[in-house]
């Protein structure tokens, strides 16, 4: 026997949970500063959700101009706020354009609806959008997240409670055909008691994933400032260390791999006539150059101070020399501007391979840095394998 | 709340407890996040729903058990609270007051159940479960309270509280309230009050755990961010940060002195010993001088073995207590030599200690000064403070 005391207990569980992660959420947005907007959009979805849920749980007990359009566009902006918000933490962008259009649409369209005495048409609008709108979130959130947008730890099965969702909504939209006249989530029917339980899970699961999500991106920042040196964001040393160590265990097996060791020459008579801020700058300038010459499989590293070193695997000597002269011409090319003056920049490049002897990386990089030390004393600005 | 069903009620909770026991396993397993602390909350939530009841599923069990489960049950899961707080708070306390506080707990419940009261084993949980509450709101006061604004610190201590007041008014009711007792006797369901009441505190005690730990994923953010990571000083970019907030206070009177730091030969360490050598001394040297410094002075890594100390003073141009300072910080690394396999290695550093002028917002001033003495105490033998005795009021 179900009762009508049941769906209500549900229903204001679902209110609860949602009022709850509104605030959660909110915290997280104006406290934390974790992606802010995300964030704030998830708190406005949650908060627009528990109210529109509100008004539905007082039908009845409150003027039915409030409880019945008001809450009607509220759930549909809810639906729209969460499409926006999931894509929007993945990706860092908050399309709202189309959340709003569709709202703004539906919204005109629930006051056009004639009222034929149960609001059957009514809720089927809503309904349907909600499924619609989730669904496309769904989409675009599994999109994204199978891109790789947000590191390579995101697993699109993230983007699964949407599709849930949207399967939800649809099936109570359906079921407005098959039984019409039973459009009150706080009826006591078998279906309204399945939808409910169905719902609060699905709002906890779809909070608890999109917090997963920002939890991805906070570890995501913490591998980041351990591998990469802050200045250049280049591979700090022990990061590159770990590369080379790598690529090493593979010379067993038959991929080589060749070093070329890079250092900027005269910075540190840059250093004192310009300042430690012009030092930094000839850095970033030289680092952001050399980029483009960098395959995907290349590792970019900062050894210390102004020596930096890049890792080619399956790159032999003849290769490796004719990268770095591209390297060597490119630092040459371009001069640092600091404070209206020029300041010429180039670079002296040292270039070893790694060859089956050898016992460990170090004796390879030791051979590119004693060929930097010769390009060095023949004048820098040059490079020497 | 008459609206409300209660067995309903206590099935949404269930589904609340499942769902954190879940999340706290994934950010345990998959995530690596606070592992410990989440495996404890996990077995928490998990004795939660084992022992908060589901309306008439006990109702045919002996008395004895549907007695003894959520008794037990409430004790075990404020244990396993209490210490998932403490390790995510990262406190160093033995757990001896827990076993303590929750083994009388458990020999009170057994003790009541053995002689067939119904008042004594609800009085004995009810009491340590209070207890142990306090001990919460005390340890997460003690944990964050210096680090967060008041605010935070009281919405985070709140469930706790509120826990704790819960089991106060409980005791108050068992003692003064006649027949009360009998209610869990007699397979009663609790009011929808009650049930809502613990349903919201077990949800917000979750909340506020989650939000200690992302406290912590933030702190250790801040501390990649701000610090060199090998040896925990000020990484250049945040002493230079700090060195042009303390340029602004200079204008309004708060004056500070700064002493630039050469850890001596420290090459000779590196080719003698091997880079681990060198970081090795490197660490060892931020240690003891940071044991050496006040909480407002700032120690910066400039680059390599080069440091910087931002000293404020009481007023402006007290010159001899920086030098004293620096003084101190060269003996304390001169008497602690490092021992590096079997070896020990002296280390000795070369300070120089000037002041900064005024009208210099980024300090390059008085930096260059501070690099100056330096020099010279380099120059003139290492191991040694040189101070500028030259006062410029205004930058050249």
């Amino acid at each position: 026997m179900i009762t009508p005391a049941q769906t209500q207990t549900l229903l204001a569980a679902i209110i609860f949970v949602a009022g709850l992660a509104a605030l959660v959420w909110l915290a997280l947005a104006l406290i934390a500063r974790i992606a802010p907007r995300a964030s704030l959009a998830m708190a406005c979805a949650n908060a627009a959700a528990a109210l529109s849920l509100t008004l539905h749980a007082l039908r009845g007990v409150l003027p039915d101009a409030l409880a019945y359009w008001p809450g009607d566009v509220l759930a549909i902006a809810s639906f729209a706020l969460l499409g926006a918000a999931v894509p929007g933490i993945v990706t860092r962008e908050l399309a709202w354009k189309p959340g709003a259009a569709v709202v703004a649409a539906s919204a005109l369209l629930l006051l056009a609806l004639p009222d034929d005495g149960d609001q059957r048409w009514q809720a089927r609008v809503i309904d349907l959008t909600g499924a619609g709108l989730t669904l496309a979130a769904g989409l675009s959130a599994w999109r994204a997240l199978g891109n790789g947008a947000n590191g390579r730890r995101a697993p699109a099965p993230l983007a699964l409670p949407l599709f849930l969702i949207a399967a939800l909504m649809a099936a109570r939209g359906l079921q407005t055909f098959i039984h019409p006249g039973r459009l009150d989530m706080r009826a006591p029917t078998e279906f309204n008691l399945a939808f409910l339980w169905t719902a609060l899970v699905l709002t906890l699961l779809q909070n608890a994933t999109l917090a997963f999500l920002v939890m991805m991106r906070l570890i995501n920042r913490i591998e980041r400032l351990l591998q990469r040196d802050p200045l250049t964001d280049t591979l700090n040393r022990r990061a590159f260390d770990q590369a080379l160590c790598n690529a090493h265990a593979w010379l067993r097996r038959g991929r080589g791999y060749a070093l070329v060791m890079i250092d900027m020459d005269r910075f540190k008579q840059l250093n004192d006539s310009l300042g430690h801020a012009a030092g930094d700058a000839a850095l970033r300038q030289m680092v952001k150059e050399l980029q483009p010459c960098l395959r995907e499989v290349d590792r970019f590293g900062r050894l210390g101070g102004e020596e930096f070193c890049v890792l080619l695997p399956d790159t032999d000597i003849a290769g490796a020399a004719l990268v770095a002269e591209r390297m060597r011409a490119l630092v040459d090319a371009t001069p640092l501007r600091w404070l209206e003056q020029d300041w010429p920049l180039s670079a002296s490049l040292g270039v070893a391979e790694a060859e089956r002897v050898d016992e460990s990386a170090d004796s390879v990089l030791a051979r590119a840095d004693a060929a930097l030390y010769r390009a060095k004393s023949q004048g820098r600005n040059v490079v020497q394998a | 709340m008459e609206f409300l069903d209660v067995p309903t009620v206590l099935k949404v909770s269930a589904l609340f407890n499942l769902m954190a026991a879940l999340a706290w396993l994934t950010l345990a397993q998959t995530f690596r996040i606070a592992p410990r602390a989440g495996r404890l909350m996990a077995a928490g939530h998990f004795v939660r729903i084992a022992s908060q009841g589901c309306g008439d599923c006990m109702a045919g069990w002996p008395a004895l058990l549907r007695q003894a489960i959520p008794e037990f049950g409430l004790l075990a899961c404020t244990v396993l609270l209490l210490m998932a707080l403490r390790r995510m708070l990262r406190s160093r306390q033995r757990p001896r007051d827990i076993s303590w506080i929750g083994g009388l707990g458990a020999i009170g419940i057994a003790a009541g159940l053995s002689s067939g009261s119904g008042l004594a084993p609800q009085l004995a949980s009810t009491a340590s479960a209070t207890l142990l509450a306090l001990l919460a709101v005390r340890e997460v006061v003690r944990g964050i309270g210096r680090e967060l604004s008041p605010a935070i610190t009281a919405c985070t201590t709140l469930p706790f509280a509120a826990m704790a007041a819960m089991g106060l008014a409980h005791a108050g009711e068992l003692l003064f309230v006649p027949g009360w007792s009998d209610h869990i006797l007699r397979g009663e369901l609790p009011t929808p009050e009650r049930a809502v009441l613990w349903f919201v505190v077990t949800a917000a005690i979750t909340l506020s755990l989650i939000a200690l730990m992302i406290w912590r994923l933030i702190t250790r953010i801040q501390h990649l961010t701000y610090r060199d990571p090998l040896t925990g000083a000020l990484n250049r970019r945040a002493f230079e940060q700090a060195l042009a907030e303390a340029q602004a206070q200079l204008q309004r009177g708060h004056g500070f002195a700064l002493a630039m730091i050469d850890i001596d030969h420290f090459k000779r360490i590196n080719d003698e010993h091997g880079h681990p050598a060198g970081d090795a001394a490197l660490q060892h040297c931020v240690r003891i001088w940071q044991a050496g410094l006040r909480e407002v002075d700032r120690l910066g890594r400039i680059g390599g073995e080069e440091f910087c100390a931002l000293l404020p003073l009481a007023s402006a141009g007290d010159l001899d207590t920086a030098a004293t300072v620096a003084e101190r910080l060269r003996t304390s690394l001169a008497s602690q030599p490092l021992r590096w396999k079997d070896v020990e290695l002296k280390l000795s550093a070369s300070v120089g200690v000037a002041l900064p002028v005024t009208g210099d917002p980024q300090g390059e001033v008085g930096l260059a000064r501070a690099d100056a003495e330096l020099y010279r105490a380099k120059a003139e033998g290492r191991n040694r403070v040189c101070v500028a005795t030259h006062l410029g009021l205004s930058a050249a």
